[in-house]
């Protein structure tokens, strides 16, 4: 803990708490996590476990890196490079136009994310928007590795159906199979492809039941002969027969090559799912136009959905503070603000909490836009670089008036009911976001550990 | 169980033999030498092993196999009279069951101990209490750096056995290749090679030739002659394990 300077608290975990921190002598920015092993009783907990077993090994420019792991006091301390954004914020930012050889992109990197997992017989098992961090130079990293777990061993046994947020749990699981592979990840990339062309999620269900129906509803329903065995998953239910409607009616301004990507990702047979590794070698990569590259995709916007995250007031202070030197040029821009950060006082971090469209234009006219807005990137968005998985979903189902959305285009949607009624409006109808608090998602985590670890090799 | 051994972790924590000579020197220094240093690790190891195998199926082979791993590796930088190994055996087995997707809770953990070294030749061990597990779990966290990840012979020993077209041999291969752990070849030398080593010191047990499989590979033959024979060594020793009387009798001389 000493080689680090300790900055703002970027959020609050079920098992920590996360902060922002700059390395003493290469001054490099980084997201800690310090998870609190205090009193419990059985030590190093899995979640925490699996991440830190998984990202050792993991070495992949689109995989978040783990930096450094120490304990510390009671305490074990989890060293994360910094990233500013996300993809879900991006998604959801109606300001930011995403365009075609923007989605290649995104795609491209989110396999990449994937291929390197797969290959290392690591199932991630939670991919949704909000995992997929991006750095200020467009770099989009996989992260949260707290359900992921390896697979492929003769002795596994089963696995558990409980994993994923359910508006990107495929089909098989949501009937309760515990036999799966690498294909439950790519049912979900699927639904992050739809989410990038639609900007908005593809089957947003608000029950397991409803999540079914959503999935069968655009891609048919089930049966033996588009995926033998069904039937017999353990969950299994039957639904009224419904043909597969074109994805066009869906899609309207995608390719036919997205299109035909995006099938194969999401087939209702697992086993009839397209690899990571074949998606990547997909017509639709080759073809025109190219992926944009990475350092001119479009910024992402802050995220700020986080309460106890700190937003950007204080301007003057942020201004004055100089530059840190950081090793990596694509740091520079975060490292302006974790500088700041780190000479803000109590009383101005306190003060962050509430900044109102007047502050942050006030900001962005006062000197340099881009800077201000960067500023916000860099400082709303922090959290998600580190948050626990336990707190993850939470935080990406929660709409909340966030400071992100002010002073530009897209502060006319600063709630959630502000968004729904602007997507009816041009025609879209999102349900309601579930939101689970943290009370309730504890409970769901305990299960989940109870349920892989007695299965296992019975 | 990556994909590519030479990459991962693992791969950089087989030492040399000069590594293993330098271990313990603090122990050395109070009396031990390095065959008793051995002896009482052969015996935690049979200890996890015997604790694993009575759990009812809680913690499976491939665990214990892990655990015994970590033991060693923690081994190679620690001494025995700062980390008392009767404590910290039990440690790395908790952490491996963590570690390889089958927790089991820590007072289930006690239990089990308690069943196995109530009776039988495990009976004079102490046992930890709960706090002394959690600060070795983290102990042993720390002097491993972080790098849990275990890549298991099972694995290229079954596709070994495939190609080679030798199944037959599989059982007696698997019970050499579980014995092998009772040794400290696992921090020598790779997984593949162990998985090589333990079919030819089956096909030696059974009287079965796979000379000619064996030349079609291109691996180091000397290095797999060399497995072999420190193996059957090793078996051959061990017949006559240590009691907990003589464990704990020597580890009086350190602590």
């Amino acid at each position: 803990m000493e080689k680090y300077e300790k900055g703002e608290k970027l959020g609050q975990g079920q098992f920590g708490v996360v902060y922002k921190a700059r390395h003493k002598e290469t001054g490099q920015i980084v997201a800690i996590k310090k998870i609190h092993l205090g009193k419990a009783k059985e030590g190093i907990n899995m979640t925490a476990l699996r991440e830190i077993k998984i990202l050792r090994e993991l070495e992949s420019p689109y995989v978040v890196r783990l930096l450094d792991v120490f304990p510390h006091k009671r305490n074990l301390s989890l060293v994360y490079e910094f990233l500013d954004s996300d993809l879900e914020c991006l998604i959801r930012d109606r300001a930011t136009i995403i365009s075609a050889a923007d989605v290649k992109s995104y795609m491209q990197m989110l396999l990449k994310g994937l291929v390197s997992c797969h290959k290392h017989w690591i199932l991630h098992r939670d991919i949704k928007p909000n995992n997929f961090l991006i750095s200020i130079a467009g770099e989009m990293k996989l992260a949260d590795f707290g359900l992921a777990r390896m697979f492929g061993h003769p002795e596994d046994g089963r696995f558990t159906a409980q994993v994923f947020t359910r508006w990107y749990r495929p089909p098989e699981l949501l009937f309760g199979s515990s036999c799966y592979g690498p294909a439950v990840d790519m049912w979900a990339a699927g639904c992050v492809f739809a989410e990038l062309l639609l900007r908005r999620a593809w089957f947003p269900g608000d029950s397991d039941l409803d999540q079914l129906g959503k999935i069968f509803q655009g891609l048919g329903t089930p049966t033996e002969a588009n995926w033998p065995g069904c039937t017999s998953l353990p969950q299994y239910v039957d639904f009224q027969p419904t043909p597969a409607p074109p994805l066009r009616n869906t899609f309207r301004q995608a390719s036919q090559d997205a299109l035909a990507l995006l099938a194969q990702m999401v087939a209702l047979d697992p086993s009839r799912r397209i690899t990571a590794e074949d998606a990547l070698s997909h017509q639709y990569f080759r073809n025109a136009p190219q992926p944009t590259p990475p350092a001119q995709l479009p910024k992402p916007p802050v995220r700020a959905h986080n309460p106890l995250k700190l937003g950007p007031r204080g301007s003057s202070i942020l201004q004055a503070a100089p530059a840190v030197h950081t090793g990596p040029g694509r740091l520079n821009g975060s490292s302006i603000s974790g500088a700041a950060a780190l000479h803000l006082g109590p009383d101005s971090s306190a003060a962050q909490n509430g900044t109102t469209p007047a502050d942050s234009s006030a900001a962005g006219a006062s000197t340099d836009g881009f800077a201000a807005k960067r500023q916000r990137m860099a400082d709303g968005s922090v959290a998600r670089n580190v948050e626990s998985s336990e707190d993850a979903p939470s935080a990406g189902m929660q709409r909340e008036p966030s400071p992100n959305n002010t002073g530009g285009p897209a502060s006319q949607f600063d709630s959630r009911e502000d968004e729904r009624r602007a997507l009816s409006d041009i025609g879209f109808e999102a349900g309601p976001r579930p939101i689970l608090d943290g009370e309730e998602l504890g409970k769901l985590r305990k299960r989940k550990l109870d349920w892989d670890a007695p299965l296992n090799g019975r | 169980m990556g994909s590519n051994f030479w990459k991962s972790e693992h791969s950089n924590f087989l030492v040399h033999r000069e590594r293993l000579i330098e271990a313990h020197k603090k122990d050395r220094e109070r009396g031990l030498t390095y065959d008793q240093i051995e002896e009482v690790k052969v015996f935690i190891v049979l200890y996890l092993e015997d604790v694993a195998k009575n759990s009812q199926n809680l913690i499976r082979q491939r665990v214990a196999a892990a655990a015994c791993m970590y033991f060693r590796r923690f081994y190679l930088k620690e001494e025995f009279c700062d980390y008392d190994p009767r404590f910290v055996g039990p440690a790395c087995l908790f952490l491996a069951c963590k570690a390889e997707e089958s927790q089991v809770q820590a007072k289930v953990l006690f239990q089990m101990l308690r069943k196995v070294s109530t009776t039988g030749k495990y009976h004079a061990l102490p046992l930890p209490d709960s706090a002394q597990l959690l600060d070795l779990e983290m102990a042993v966290l720390e002097s491993l750096e972080f790098n849990l990840i275990v890549y298991s012979p099972y694995r290229d020993l079954v596709i070994f056995l495939e190609d080679a077209q030798m199944t037959d041999l599989a059982e007696c291969a698997w019970a050499v290749l579980n014995d092998s752990y009772r040794t400290q070849l696992g921090l020598l030398h790779s997984p593949y090679m162990m998985a090589i080593a333990c079919m030819h010191v089956a096909s030696m047990v059974l009287g079965r030739s796979i000379q000619k499989w064996l030349e079609s590979l291109t691996c180091d033959m000397d290095e797999v002659l060399e497995i072999a024979q420190e193996l059957l060594r090793c078996f051959r020793q061990q017949k006559n394990c240590m009691s907990s009387e003589a464990c704990n009798r020597y580890l009086e001389f350190v602590m």
